[in-house]
């Protein structure tokens, strides 16, 4: 009988993990999609799943949505927006309400740059 | 906010700050600047994101009532038109009658031609009274799109409480979506996927807050693990002393030739054996009767009796065999030579102690459970 073996194994969720992601990229983003060069971004998928890693991500939901919010925001966004890094590093915060506010902030920021409105007086007509 | 857009990641946000307007920035340090600790910053973002999900989706049903009651007033405003314009024709077609009936009565030529007029008059009446129905209709025809397209999104707004402003913004919501459906928050990161028949269960992790049979009581959240003391380092192993080599065998003694086998003694001849007698002549047979025809089998003459053989001589006695000559005796082995000693191998060297193990934190005691609500009986 055939065995998988450990390496193997991790080998096999590694490309799970990043072919489900990017599909999600390009169902949602299409035209981004069709000019980006996959196999040179699995590289950076895989040194942003290692930074969720530190940050406490360790489920799989919590730890792709730090690697699309890089995707979205590019590399060094745990460290160049302050309050991102105010959340992520936060003992006390669980990995899913961290994954919540990245959510939040992606698309809070697109519907501020979309010209939206603003989140202020959005929360005062609601 | 610094925001440089790597080549790699970051394209989406690159390709929105180029299109932003700058008043956008300043709502964007607002954004990207710390709470006053974590948690109140995730929640600042989450109720953010909230209001204007909400507040998109109130607009877009403001809008459309909006438009739906315009839609209704015009419809309102052609009705009464049109049933204006009905009661006029109705009101003219009725003079006209009147002026036609005076004018047969009457057959002078004022008579004529105010019969003329009416009919003329009631001919604009039924023009009228048409234009009104078509306006009315049309009217109607407006006001019902518009209810439709009140309801439209009406739905909308709550199929999709978080109604994007900018495709980015829906990009980034049905993404977040689809990493909720196909990522686990149960699974580890890193392992692949259980499959699953019903895809649904793997997907959702476990929220001990939820009551797994409504009516029943929520399960207590459970205590944190305490760490795992870390373990202590295994020491080295000794190296294995080498193998002492193992002395030559001897060469074996040569083995003594065999003596030669003595020579066999000839075999005495075997004394000649007498000669048998002769063997009696044998009687004759009398000769067989003559069959005698059809009567009967005659009888058959007695047969007569055999001579006896007479006794054979008695066998020589056979002559002794000669004794066979003594085998000579074998030589003696030659003695084998002692095998040398094998050296001793060397003691092995003694194992180092282990270290002691760290103590295990223990436990923390899991809340109690909290009582099952009695199950009424039936």
């Amino acid at each position: 009988m055939n065995q998988i073996s450990s390496d193997q194994w991790k080998q096999m969720g590694r490309d799970s993990f990043d072919a489900r992601l990017i599909g999600i990229i390009r169902r949602n983003h299409p035209d981004q999609a069709a000019k980006m060069d996959f196999t040179a971004v699995v590289g950076a998928f895989h040194r942003q799943a290692a930074k969720a890693q530190h940050y406490g991500l360790t489920d799989e939901h919590s730890a792709a949505t730090f690697v699309y919010t890089s995707w979205l925001m590019g590399e060094e966004f745990d460290t160049r927006i302050p309050a991102i890094a105010q959340i992520l590093n936060d003992k006390r915060l669980k990995a899913a309400e961290k994954a919540r506010a990245l959510g939040n902030f992606s698309r809070l920021v697109f519907r501020t740059l979309a010209g939206g409105a603003p989140a202020d007086a959005a929360r005062s007509a609601a | 906010m610094s925001m440089p857009s790597p080549p790699a990641l970051g394209g989406p946000l690159g390709d929105a700050l180029a299109g932003a307007e700058p008043a956008a920035t300043q709502q964007l340090q607002q954004l990207a600047a710390p709470g006053a600790d974590a948690a109140s910053k995730a929640a600042d973002l989450q109720s953010q994101a909230e209001a204007a999900a909400g507040a998109q989706a109130q607009q877009a049903i403001s809008n459309a009532q909006a438009q739906a009651a315009q839609a209704q007033q015009q419809a309102a405003a052609a009705q009464q038109a049109a049933a204006d314009a009905q009661g006029q024709a109705q009101a003219a077609a009725g003079q006209a009658e009147q002026a036609a009936a005076a004018a047969q009565s009457d057959a002078s030529s004022a008579a004529q031609q105010a019969q003329a007029q009416a009919e003329q008059a009631a001919a604009q009446a039924q023009a009228a009274q048409d234009q009104a129905d078509a306006a009315a209709q049309a009217a109607q025809a407006q006001a019902a799109q518009a209810q439709q397209q009140l309801a439209d999104a009406q739905a909308q707004a709550a199929s999709t409480a978080d109604g994007a402003s900018s495709a980015a913004e829906a990009a980034a919501a049905g993404a977040t979506q689809d990493l909720g459906n196909e990522f686990s928050s149960a699974t580890p990161a890193g392992l692949p996927a259980v499959p699953c028949a019903c895809g649904d269960c793997i997907k959702k992790a476990v929220d001990p807050a939820v009551p797994a049979i409504p009516g029943t009581p929520a399960l207590p959240a459970m205590p944190a693990m305490p760490a795992m003391p870390a373990m202590p380092a295994m020491p080295a192993m000794p190296a294995m002393p080498a193998m002492p080599a193992t002395p030559a065998m001897p060469a074996m003694p040569e083995m003594p030739a065999m003596p030669a086998m003595p020579a066999m003694p000839a075999m005495p001849a075997m004394p000649e054996m007498p000669a048998m007698p002769a063997m009696p002549a044998q009687p004759a047979m009398p000769a067989m009767p003559a069959m005698p025809a059809a009567n009967g089998l005659p009888d058959l003459p007695a047969t007569p009796a055999l001579p006896a053989l007479p006794d054979m001589p008695a066998l020589p006695a056979m002559p002794a065999l000669p004794a066979m000559p003594a085998m000579p005796a074998m030589p003696a082995l030659p003695a084998m030579p002692a095998l040398p000693a094998t050296p001793a191998l060397p003691a092995m060297p003694a194992m180092p102690a282990m270290p002691a193990m760290p103590a295990m934190p223990a436990m923390p005691a899991a809340p109690a459970m909290p009582a099952m609500p009695a199950v009424p009986s039936f």
